[in-house]
């Protein structure tokens, strides 16, 4: 096969990543990503981009960590270089309060991050209803400006980027020998993947340029994120619920909870109000799948569902994804000298 | 009572409103006026970064130390108010390095989460060993020095745009009590030896996806004469100089080079980011801070001078507790008057 031609399907955060790994793994394929959206439109534009990850219930937890250390590698390298600012990743140290101390005082994930200690005494002073509370240091991606810096480097590398809304993945056959599906929320029309649900999230995005760590409620419902040109204020989780329109009522009661928790927030201004669907998932679906239909077949390899945890794990679930794709690429090369026999 | 402080800057102001707070009940005769020549934002405290944190060793002078504290907690109470942000006061966490071992320093239980860096942490640095990580806070002197003053200006206090010459031109004018908080130009008022200029030179830059300070430190060179970085509310400042002697208020190319070089080896991303204005001051240096009385006497004239000065490269740090005392000293002269002088109202 001479230069294999791979759609990745998707240009957030997982497609973008997903087809700059392929282009690292298998120099020799050509690679186009199709998209109906694209930054600043995407769902990981909503994001904070924050690295704490989430914990996905039916993935092993060996997995998990294996794929955040892999990105947090990746990016602390990034951050150290001159490229930093360009990309958008920057270091962010602060805190994780809990109001009653968890049973898992020591997270999967506390040996990779910088740093990771309890909060002291004096450090809880500063939220009297929090009684234990962990510190540490963790990186930050911006977006649009990651997502600008990815497509940069895939059109250095040769890879076309396209607007296109694919309805099914068949109609890219004739065209693309392998498809990579990095389409998120849309995964949910687009193969019908009824495992796959909204948790919606509304943020907002606030001029407060003195605010320097982050903090972050245990529960994952409350916290502020301060990134390179506005802080992120959230937020909500709602389960099944597919609506992008911001609610007012939900914008009023995100400010008044990061407000107790950062009382400086009050002179804050509330630049932008946001909504994403998270794309949750028992677990990230990301395996081979060929398709058939009428005696054609159609390798796909599938990487989404990253819900709450995407920019955590996505530079490790991209390089499992272009690994993927490797393994489709020698099954048909393996086919065609079949073929040939 | 007519009292005087000279200098606007953030010993100046902060004194004032310490004994304005503590003694306008108590005295009701009170006056307090300001004298400066320079005031915001011209000031020295106003081209300070505004980061609270001492040197690296405190010399033994446990009197500073307390002083440190005494403004850390201080500040620390303000954080969660409203006027926080009016105070320019915020936390901020950031990295102290170093090239070899170093002890503890004295303030390592003043801010909060003070902790060693690990491994992987000093890979950020190349060429530094070890290092610190804590939390402190920061003190924006162009947001602070105004609401100083706002707070003096609505108490009552006047304020007076000139340069003092003398003590005697204010004591001759009625004035009973003078607080000499003129830093690192005292020398004009009264000489002395120990009160050298301490230049520094910083570039303000646009660099907000930085989020940590990051101070240096090179036993051989000095304090400050290594590279450091401090992001602030709107700009980051970046800096590395400390020349003992050197009166110099302009910028000097060669500094600026030295800055710019060294920062940008410690941060890469640095070089992407935009200059926007570069600034030189005299840092107030002296081996301890002046902080006594002294009766002040020429002819027919009397008066009680608090001296206030001398607060080097922590003035900001070190500010409340100097006013602090200042205002003890006050309280002291207020008793000797009330016990030696005419009847006066009840203290």
């Amino acid at each position: 096969m001479a230069a294999p031609k791979v759609a990745v399907v998707g240009a957030g955060l997982i497609g973008l990543s997903t087809a700059l790994c392929i282009t690292e793994t298998c120099p020799s394929c050509s690679v186009t990503v199709l998209s109906d959206q694209f930054s600043p439109n995407t769902t990981s534009d909503v994001a904070a981009g924050i690295l704490i990850p989430h914990t996905y219930p039916d993935t092993p937890i060996h997995v998990q960590k294996q794929w955040f250390k892999e990105t947090f590698s990746h990016l602390f390298a990034i951050s150290n270089s001159a490229e930093a600012s360009e990309a958008g990743i920057h270091l962010v140290s602060g805190w994780q309060i809990f109001k009653n101390t968890p049973k898992q005082q020591l997270p999967f994930w506390s040996d990779v991050v910088l740093g990771f200690r309890p909060m002291s005494e004096a450090e809880l002073q500063k939220f009297p209803q929090h009684r234990f509370g962990q510190a540490f240091t963790t990186l930050k991606c911006d977006c649009p400006p990651y997502l600008l810096w990815l497509e940069k480097r895939l059109k250095a590398s040769g890879v076309q980027i396209y607007a296109r809304k694919v309805a099914d993945l068949w109609e890219l056959h004739g065209e693309y020998n392998i498809v990579v599906n990095c389409a998120g929320i849309g995964a949910h029309q687009l193969v019908g993947d009824k495992k796959l649900f909204p948790i919606r999230g509304q943020v907002l995005k606030v001029q407060a340029p003195w605010v320097k760590n982050f903090i972050r409620e245990g529960d994952g419902l409350t916290y502020i994120y301060p990134g390179i040109d506005s802080v992120t204020l959230g937020g909500t989780r709602e389960k099944d619920n597919w609506s992008l329109s911001p609610d007012p009522g939900t914008t009023q009661d995100i400010f008044d909870r990061c407000c107790s928790l950062e009382p400086s927030l009050r002179g804050a201004q509330v630049v932008k109000v946001k909504v994403g669907l998270r794309p949750s998932r028992q677990c990230v679906r990301l395996q081979r799948e060929v398709l058939s239909q009428g005696g054609v077949k159609l390798p796909v390899v599938h990487n989404y569902g990253h819900g709450s945890g995407g920019f955590s794990v996505h530079r490790g679930t991209a390089k499992d994804a272009a690994h993927l794709v490797g393994e489709c690429i020698a099954a048909l090369q393996g086919s065609s000298s079949r073929a040939k026999l | 009572m007519r009292v005087a402080v000279i200098g606007a800057g953030v010993i100046g102001l902060s004194t004032a409103l310490c004994i304005h707070e503590q003694f306008h009940g108590l005295v009701p005769s009170l006056e307090l006026e300001v004298y400066a020549d320079r005031r915001t934002p011209h000031t020295t405290s106003d081209g300070a970064a505004g980061l609270w944190q001492p040197y690296p060793s405190d010399h033994g002078n446990l009197q500073e130390t307390l002083w440190n504290k005494e403004t850390f907690d201080h500040l620390l109470r303000h954080l969660g108010s409203p006027a926080a942000k009016e105070m320019g006061l915020f936390l901020i966490s950031g990295y102290n390095l170093f090239t070899q071992p170093v002890p503890d320093p004295s303030w390592k239980n003043i801010v909060l989460g003070f902790r060693n860096l690990t491994p992987k942490e000093l890979e950020l640095f190349p060429g530094y060993s070890h290092g610190w990580f804590n939390t402190a806070l920061m003190l924006e002197c162009r947001s602070y020095l105004p609401w100083l003053t706002e707070r003096l200006r609505q108490r009552g206090v006047k304020f007076f745009h000139k340069k003092v010459e003398s003590f005697q031109e204010v004591s001759g004018a009625g004035v009973d009590v003078v607080i000499n908080c003129t830093g690192v130009r005292a020398g004009e008022l009264q000489p002395d030896p120990e009160l050298q200029p301490g230049r520094g030179q910083v570039i303000k830059v646009l660099a907000p996806w930085v989020k940590h300070f990051i101070i240096t430190h090179d036993v051989e060179s000095g304090i400050y004469n290594s590279p450091y970085v401090i992001p602030g509310s709107e700009f980051t400042v970046l800096g590395g100089i400390y020349q003992h002697g050197n009166w110099s208020e302009e910028n000097s190319a060669q500094d600026h080079k030295t800055i710019w070089e060294n920062c940008c080896r410690l941060l890469p991303a640095l070089r992407e980011a935009k200059i926007v204005e570069e600034w030189s001051g005299l840092r107030p240096a002296r081996p301890r801070v002046r902080l006594e009385r002294e009766s002040v006497r020429r002819g027919h004239c009397q008066a009680e001078v608090i001296h206030n000065y001398g607060h080097g490269g922590f003035g900001i740090t070190i500010h409340w507790g100097c006013a602090m005392a200042a205002a003890r000293l006050f309280g002291s002269i207020l008793r000797e008057r009330q016990a030696a002088g005419p009847p006066r109202p009840r203290l």
